[in-house]
């Protein structure tokens, strides 16, 4: 079973895919978006696309992109867990 | 001094249409030539269609050791320039050759054959050391894009200035732009210019399922490039090119060619925005327009059609309206606009030399192509892009635009010989 | 070239494998210094070229800020640390208050190679769905025009020569061009990167490649032993100005772009190119209203093929009459290699520092030269220098000449 992708795991993987550091704190406020960590529409792709390559599922990026931080991760925590 | 510069022969090979007539023929009908992919097996990848060229070389003219010597891309050039210079009725053998040269663009150059020869040196992607044994010859000549304009140079015998030109998707209209500007500034009296791609691979399908930029409506394929429609959901990946003689307009005079247009305008900035990304303003695109404009001496309300980029991209289609709007302001919504993309997909670095030829032919018939599958409004693009059917219109003057991945925004003006 | 706006040279960017900025480049080719050695990179042991310039100790991080340098090959790593070491050279500052009076142009000849072949091992071995979303404008050539662009904030005329060698020279006359017509400062030049696995298979069809496993006999230019060219990476970048802007800011000129002419004569066809390179030189010293005699260094193409070598001495006969007896001619890049559009690049680096130092680089390795020329080896030549001619071919027929005048 699939265990929920953290804010920490989700900093990490900003960092390597989208080369930008970022605190979790920063990540975890609710109303905090990609684009003003300085991550942009392709650094968000690359992010999802490890995930779904990780997790072997399938997430539709046109409702993501431009959703806040805290949307995102949920909606990919929420389609892990119904395709693990 | 001041010279000018006359479009005298055009070739193209298109999908859906390899030669001018056949082209012609296509855009005029709204007829689409994008379907399922067959160049590769497509499963598993998200986006599986495409606008294919069938093109047999060895049908055009083309030698086994030429077809083996030059990427798919390449031997596009080799056919389309013979075709520009038999229209143009020029005799290459006659002319001075240091006072003749070739521009040609290219976005992705030999990516193709590049991705065929990994597979077999790295065993299907299993080593990153990899055995150059099993590569074939003249891998080299894929490795550097210079090899497209050399191989067209060398088929026409030109020793002036030759370069290959590689500005993402705007490479076609920078190439022939270019161009112009070197018979204009006297370095050139004839230039075979243009563009071609043949990026149809799984590497070059791959990378734009990433950014999710290409239509996946792989269930319609021939409605699937909808530029403009409320419904449009990204490009449709192309192939092809196209050829343009450039001639300093009184050697053409003076040899009695027949003279399709000027090129009068031509112009090009970068966006210092994004690679990827368009602004929704579209300022650098409407500065192009603007100095095009200011290069021809044309005013915006002298433009009669404008040739649009009209990749089908949800952000692309709406900077490029405004961009529009911004230069021509209210004759913007007078003027026709349309996207042949719509009927032969996004050629990457070719497709500003197709649409070129497109506008050239438009000027010459005085007919307008449409933009197909265009049936649902979208509110953030408000201009009118003749929906479907050709047009009937005398055209004097036309602008076509383009903007590619690295921030290139492009414009060319065309007029019409008499008008000019 | 323009005949109301003369561009001028304020900012000089390396990435060598003499070293990582002018100064470190500068003492290696006054010292005729060898950077030339075996390849060692992981994945290319076992293939058939063995000596190359690479450039070792050049930590990206220092000059390219991480969100870059995930999304772009070495190849722009190199460009975009040139543009800033240029920048920085002529004191030239980012975002500018006209962002359309500042454009970039780049020559590439092999673009983003080992990125590419990263994504396609994800590809093959993997699946699709393992491409990035960086591949789309990591590999293509255009990706260190755009990146410099984007990370500056120049919208000016931007453009991309995808050419073979001589493109280095090409995009140098292009930025002058573009200041002749109105544009005021350029970021212009080339750096390349093709010693990664793939991009080295690539080129072992380049005939004239030097396969030799001596670093000290790979690569002779002109001499009677020559047995071909070895690879490089690296390049240079360039701030081109209108002369009457860099005079208004204060900046330092540091050469002049005179003329530049562009010829063709097909590919690794080098006994054409005699009359096609004599042609480029007569054109670019016509455009730089020079006599041949006003010119007091050559910084030679050099390819290291025997009729390649005869050809460029005979074309300097041809071009320069007399002259081409008693000029002195270099090729410094036989300590390095050829970087391919970067190669002129760096020798017009070699030049502007030349001229301003009064000092004529040696040709290093190069023992004898048995074509007639004054090559210089073995020491540095000190001499009063005004103008130099900077020469370059490609593997796919071009022949370029470039004529700088110092400032």
């Amino acid at each position: 079973m699939a265990s929920e992708i953290t804010y920490e795991e989700l900093a990490t993987l900003i960092k390597v895919r989208a080369g930008v550091q970022v605190t979790v704190d920063a990540l975890a406020d609710p109303g905090c978006m990609f684009l003003d960590l300085g991550v942009d529409s392709l650094g968000v792709l690359g992010v999802l696309s490890d995930l779904e390559n990780r997790y072997g599922v399938s997430i539709d990026s046109s409702e993501l992109l431009g959703r806040p931080v805290a949307e995102f991760l949920q909606t990919v925590n929420s389609t892990v867990k119904a395709g693990a | 001094m001041n010279r000018r510069v006359a479009v005298t022969g055009i070739g193209v090979v298109a999908p859906g249409g390899i030669g001018v007539p056949q082209f012609w023929a296509l855009l005029t009908d709204g007829r689409t030539a994008t379907r399922g992919i067959t160049l590769f097996d497509p499963d598993g990848f998200r986006s599986r269609i495409a606008a294919e060229c069938d093109f047999d070389p060895a049908a055009h003219g083309l030698t086994a050791d030429q077809i083996a010597r030059n990427d798919r891309y390449v031997q596009f050039a080799l056919v389309a320039a013979d075709e520009a210079i038999a229209d143009a009725g020029l005799d290459p053998g006659r002319e001075d050759p240091w006072r003749m040269g070739v521009s040609l663009g290219t976005a992705v150059g030999g990516t193709t054959r590049l991705e065929h020869d990994y597979v077999l040196v790295s065993s299907r992607g299993e080593h990153w050391g990899v055995d150059h044994r099993p590569a074939e010859p003249h891998l080299e000549r894929a490795f550097t894009p210079a090899t497209l304009a050399s191989a067209v140079a060398e088929r026409i015998g030109a020793h002036g200035p030759v370069q290959t030109v590689s500005t993402g998707c705007t490479s076609g209209l920078d190439a022939v732009g270019y161009a112009a500007l070197a018979i204009e500034e006297g370095r050139a009296d004839v230039i075979v210019a243009g563009a071609c791609d043949s990026p149809i691979s799984p590497i070059t399908v791959a990378c734009f399922d990433a950014i999710k930029a290409t239509s996946a409506r792989n269930d319609d394929p021939e409605h699937a490039s909808r530029p403009f429609d409320k419904s449009r959901d990204g490009f449709v990946l192309g192939e092809g090119g196209a050829v343009v003689v450039l001639e300093e307009w009184e050697h053409a005079e003076r040899r009695g060619a027949r003279i399709y247009a000027e090129l009068g305008g031509f112009a090009t900035f970068g966006n210092a925005y994004h690679m990827t990304g368009l602004t929704q303003e579209g300022v650098e695109m409407s500065e192009a327009i603007d100095r095009a404009l200011a290069h021809a001496r044309l005013p915006g309300d002298a433009i009669d059609y404008v040739n649009a980029h009209g990749s089908g991209t949800k952000q692309n289609d709406r900077h490029e309206t405004a961009a529009v709007k911004r230069s021509l302001g209210a004759h913007a919504r007078r003027t026709p606009m349309s996207s042949i993309k719509s009927m032969v997909g996004h050629s990457l670095g070719a497709i500003g030399a197709i649409e070129l030829v497109a506008c050239t032919l438009a000027l010459h018939h005085g007919v307008v192509p449409p933009t197909a599958n265009y049936t649902e409004r979208d509110p953030e693009c408000d201009l009118d892009y003749v929906p479907r059917t050709a047009r009937e219109l005398p055209l004097r003057h036309v602008l076509s635009v383009g903007s590619g991945f690295g921030g290139f925004q492009s414009a060319v003006v065309l007029s019409r010989a008499e008008a000019a | 070239m323009s005949p109301t706006r003369s561009a001028v040279i304020t900012g000089v960017g390396v990435i060598s494998p003499h070293g990582i900025g002018a100064d470190d480049y500068w003492k290696a080719l006054g010292e005729g210094r060898s950077a030339l050695s075996r390849i060692d990179r992981e994945g290319c042991e076992n293939l058939p070229l063995k000596i190359a310039g690479l450039v070792r100790g050049f930590d990206a991080e220092e000059y390219v800020e991480p969100r870059y340098l995930v999304q772009t090959d070495r190849f722009t790593h190199f460009a975009m640390a040139a543009a800033e070491l240029a920048m920085s050279d002529a004191d030239l500052t980012s975002h500018p208050d006209d962002p359309f009076q500042v454009a970039v142009v780049t020559a590439a000849g092999s673009g983003g190679g080992e990125f590419g072949q990263r994504e396609l091992q994800h590809l093959w071995a993997e699946g699709p769905h393992h491409v990035g979303p960086y591949q789309s404008i990591a590999w293509f050539y255009a990706a260190s025009t755009g990146q410099i662009s984007i990370r500056g904030g120049f919208k000016g005329p931007c453009g991309v020569v995808a050419s073979d060698e001589a493109g280095g020279l090409d995009a140098l006359a292009h930025a002058a061009r573009a200041v002749g017509r109105g544009t005021d400062t350029v970021l212009a030049g080339a750096a390349e990167a093709p010693i990664a696995p793939y991009s080295m298979v690539c080129q072992l069809g380049y005939p004239g490649l030097s396969t030799a496993d001596d670093p000290d006999r790979a690569y002779r230019p002109f001499g009677s032993d020559a047995v071909g060219f070895v690879p490089a990476e690296g390049g240079a970048m360039f701030v081109v100005e209108d002369a009457e802007s860099a005079r208004r800011r204060g900046a330092r000129t540091r050469a002049r772009i005179a003329g530049h002419t562009a010829t063709f004569t097909g590919a690794a066809r080098w006994a054409e190119s005699r009359e096609g390179l004599a042609h480029a030189v007569r054109g670019a010293l016509a455009e730089a209203h020079c006599a041949p005699d006003e010119i007091d260094v050559v910084f030679a193409d050099a390819l290291g093929v025997p009729e390649a070598d005869r050809a460029e001495a005979l074309a300097l006969a041809d071009a320069l009459g007399d002259h081409a007896e008693r000029v002195p001619v270099t090729a410094p890049k036989a300590g390095f290699g050829r970087a391919h559009c970067g190669a002129p690049a760096l020798d017009v680096a070699a030049a502007v520092l030349a001229l301003e130092q009064g000092l004529i680089p040696p040709t290093p390795h190069t023992e004898d030269c048995p074509y007639g020329l004054d090559l210089v080896i073995g020491h540095p030549r000190p001499a009063e220098l005004r103008t130099a001619l900077v020469l370059s071919r490609g593997q796919m027929g071009s022949n370029t000449a470039l004529v700088l005048r110092r400032a």
